[in-house]
């Protein structure tokens, strides 16, 4: 079967997108990979990392 | 079901398994970086983080099949998926080739729920191969909506169908005949 070198379209809106998603949660895992879930936490505050909180800690 | 706790910190959600391992579940807003068609029909992209991490008092059954994991993670998508214009987007990591594995088992989780018949999973399957060079990339991941997801010829056009080019991206090269597999 013919295998061919995609032109990438560094233009399209989509291709920034998981190429910057799939970046951040590879570097995510690897600098926590190890680690306890306390010292998760303490990375996060120290790399001013935190995720969005769509969910209404109430309703947990 | 594990008590699911809020950490403001992060804004993270965690529980504690009894095996004495504690999973962060995450969420990420990634509307503002898509196509702006999604906004104007108010659908919002979130991507969804999980992994489980250890604690000072794991024992030496953490490989054992937990139930209770599986009900929290679909607790929180669940919950998250009230409003009926969000989209979850998730992968599969595949840095240590196990990402098949790991798909396999979010389909199996996902199909044992007895709520399933209100949502939608669209599973992604992406291998690309190199012949030449010998080389063998894969990507796994899907996309859950709710069942009654009203925009979903928009969420094909502006995400689905352009994640094929998206991971060409990412690895560069495949063959011709690579496309996701997307089946209900």
């Amino acid at each position: 079967m013919e295998t061919i070198k995609i032109t990438i379209e560094s233009n399209s809106k989509a291709a920034e997108f998981i190429k910057k998603y799939m970046a951040e949660k590879k570097a995510f895992k690897e600098a926590t990979a190890g680690l306890t879930y306390d010292e998760v936490i303490d990375y996060c505050k120290r790399n001013n990392i935190k995720f969005d909180s769509p969910i209404d800690p109430s309703e947990l | 079901m594990y008590k699911i706790s809020y950490d403001p910190s992060s804004g993270s959600y965690h529980f504690r398994t009894e095996n004495g391992l504690t999973f962060l579940c995450g969420f990420r807003n990634r509307t503002r970086d898509l196509s702006p068609v999604l906004g104007i029909y108010d659908i919002e992209v979130w991507e969804f983080y999980f992994n489980s991490y250890k604690t000072d008092e794991q024992n030496d059954s953490l490989k054992k099949f937990d139930k209770r994991v599986s009900t929290c993670i679909s607790h929180l998508i669940f919950k998250f998926l009230a409003p009926e214009l969000r989209v979850v987007l998730y992968t599969c990591d595949s840095s240590d080739g196990r990402h098949e594995v790991r798909h396999n088992l979010f389909k199996q989780w996902f199909n044992n729920l007895v709520e399933r018949e209100n949502y939608t999973r669209l599973p992604i399957e992406i291998d690309q191969k190199d012949e030449t060079l010998d080389l063998v990339a894969s990507a796994r991941g899907g996309i859950i909506t709710r069942k009654d997801f009203p925009h979903m010829d928009i969420l094909q056009k502006e995400l689905i169908d352009k994640l094929p080019d998206i991971f060409r991206e990412k690895i560069g090269l495949l063959q011709h005949s690579t496309s996701p597999t997307i089946s209900t």
